[in-house]
């Protein structure tokens, strides 16, 4: 048994690396399908054509492609992720500084999606079936329905003009009320549906209706038996939110002027920076990866059935 | 390939067949699957909503020059102020009844106009990940199990990239902007999810008895992605597909609200937003309007899904 979850965990790792070098690869082809010569865009449209030819050389771009993708990976191994052709910067820095904002954005997201999702989760599904179970799952369809982003602008209208009540553009505490709630909001309508779904499911489960019968109060059932088991699939949706949410909330980030690395990609493609963009996306795709391996790996202590898979 | 049993006998599929459907059927003599599932949804309330808003948005859409009280484009003097300020909602005709942009457009208009990019794009670059995802999910799953392992160890990598930074990557690489980038990136990016989903429900199918035996008679593959394992996988395509038309409805509007999408003038609710997210102090109606299209259109795709669920029992 004990083995079989290491074999599971050393098959999930290598799979992980493996996912990530795909990523580089594809992340490499579409910069090198890039119409614009980065050294064009380093030295001016006006430069002198020498200028041009000798950045081209410094940068290595006049070697072919396999050469070219073997010294970004070398480089990557090394965590250079190269300098960003505006801000003359190296990329990983950049990315270094904006991700604890992103970070505080998307925990506290997180945090706001979680607190709505599942007080409104349970309530509809303890209350189902009824008239207030069907209202909330119609309500959840409609948070479903709001982009985010125009609601993100509304609470700015609202909130921060009509009846000043939180600051805007800032990076206090006090500056993430706002935006934490719109994705709060926005993203808190799946939350509310999957545990409703698994509450249900759960309800009519033998291991539930044993408890019953021996005897076991509906108050302890409902915590003890239901709302523990439905709890976990909940969990797993958070834990991929929050690669979701770290690899960058763009637009979000943009409406609410918050420095994160979304405000910074699209700073970024304004300038057809192409090494910060690159660097970001390949940054945000391991997140992603990462994240998704460790809510495997946790899921594999937890649920005994997965290791046999 | 040539098959053993006669193409149109029975014989390959209606021993299963029948098992399903009588499994599903209360009363045998009754009707059909698919007549209870249309009366199902005209039974719906919340799939009618959805319908409804959906046919709405189609023939803003398609007959937005007939509806739309005036060009999106025009440019009206008497659509300003003379302090520079856009003319708000006025509920006389014939007026600006949304009220104008800064440009002193007629904002009711631009929202008709806008209804159209937001079909156009929600529904080509849909059918364009709908067709490659169930094209490649059936074929993952009548494979061998090496080339579908491949295949899906793809759709894990691409399905990690962050949909919105890829997006903003292929975009700024393609160097300009216009409905149709827009329309390729999204329909591009949007197939491997499906993908999965179909494949999740094609290999489910793949088990049952009467594609085994379709499989032992020596029906061709691409037979069995079509006859067998397609109209079983159909309902969750459908659900499925109506979820990602709202995704990518919103998603242009997001690209075009960034300066990344549909360039102007062309009416974009997105950029129409972020217009208003420029001069809400002053005009705050170009802010709400444009969200509220938007917010419908999203709305009646998602309800549409949601009543394709139930009515199918996917």
């Amino acid at each position: 048994m004990n083995r079989n979850i290491w074999d599971y965990i050393g098959r999930r790792v290598l799979w992980a690396l493996l996912t990530v070098f795909g990523i580089t690869i594809i992340n490499f082809a579409v910069i090198y399908l890039v119409p614009v010569n980065p050294a064009q865009v380093i030295a001016g449209i006006h430069a002198p054509h020498q200028t041009v030819l000798n950045i081209e050389r410094a940068l290595g771009l006049t070697q072919p492609i396999w050469v070219q993708y073997g010294i970004f990976l070398w480089h990557l191994l090394h965590l250079n992720l190269g300098y960003s052709y505006f801000a003359h910067r190296p990329v990983m820095q950049m990315i270094g500084q904006a991700l604890p904002n992103t970070m505080r954005l998307g925990v506290a997201a997180l945090v706001a999606e979680l607190l709505i999702g599942v007080t409104v989760g349970y309530i509809a599904a303890f209350h189902s079936p009824g008239f207030l179970d069907r209202f909330l799952s119609i309500a959840a369809i409609g948070g479903m329905s709001v982009p985010n982003y125009w609601l993100g602008t509304m609470f700015i209208y609202l909130f921060a003009y009509r009846f000043p009540i939180f600051p805007l553009y800032g990076q206090g505490w006090a500056n993430l009320v706002l935006p934490a709630l719109t994705i709060g909001i926005t993203g808190a309508a799946w939350y509310m549906r999957l545990l409703r779904t698994e509450i249900l499911e759960i309800v009519h489960a033998n291991y539930v209706r044993t408890a019953r019968a021996k005897g076991v109060s509906e108050r302890r059932v409902a915590i003890r038996h239901v709302t523990r088991n439905a709890l976990i699939p909940v969990i797993t949706l958070a834990g991929m939110d929050l690669a979701g949410l770290l690899s960058g909330v763009v637009i979000i980030e943009t409406v609410f002027g918050w420095p994160g690395i979304g405000l910074m990609t699209w700073t970024a493609v304004q300038n057809l920076d192409i090494p910060t963009i690159m660097g970001v996306v390949l940054v945000a795709s391991s997140l992603i990866v990462l994240f998704n391996l460790v809510v495997d790996v946790l899921y594999a202590f937890l649920d005994p059935r997965i290791r046999y898979d | 390939m040539a098959e053993k049993w006669p193409q149109n006998s029975n014989v390959t599929t209606a021993p299963a067949a029948v098992g399903r459907i009588d499994a599903d059927r209360s009363d045998p003599s009754g009707p059909s699957p698919r007549r209870r599932a249309l009366r199902r949804f005209l039974h719906d309330p919340i799939a009618l909503v959805g319908s409804g808003l959906v046919f709405l948005m189609l023939i803003l859409a398609v007959l937005a020059p007939l509806i739309a009280p005036y060009s999106p484009d025009k440019q009206f003097a008497r659509g300003i102020n003379a302090l520079g300020v856009p003319v708000a909602p006025q509920w006389h005709m014939p007026g600006f009844f949304l009220g104008t942009d800064s440009l002193g457009r007629d904002l009711l208009s631009r929202i008709i106009w806008g209804a159209r990019v937001s079909m156009e794009v929600g529904l080509i670059a849909t059918a364009i990940a709908v067709s490659i995802g169930v094209f490649l999910g059936l074929l993952s799953a009548t494979t061998s199990a090496r080339w579908s392992n491949i295949l899906m160890r793809f759709v894990d990598v691409m399905l990690a990239f962050p949909f919105y930074l890829f997006v903003m990557l292929l975009v700024s690489v393609v160097g300009h902007a216009s409905t149709w980038v827009v329309i390729l990136v999204l329909g591009v990016l949007g197939w491997p999810a499906m993908v999965r989903m179909v494949r999740g429900k094609a290999v489910l199918v793949r088990e049952e008895q009467y594609v085994e035996a379709a499989v032992a008679s020596g029906a061709s593959r691409a037979r069995i992605m079509l006859k067998h394992l397609l109209p079983n996988v159909l309902p969750t395509i459908l659900v499925f597909s109506s979820l990602t038309i709202s995704t990518n409805i919103m998603a242009e509007s997001g690209l075009s609200f960034l300066g990344l999408g549909v360039p102007p003038p062309t009416p974009s609710w997105g950029s129409m937003i972020s217009e208003g997210l420029q001069v809400y102090q002053s005009a705050p109606w170009i802010l709400i309007f444009p969200g509220l299209a938007l917010a419908l259109a999203m709305l009646g795709f998602n309800l549409l899904a949601d009543g394709l669920n139930d009515a199918l029992r996917t």
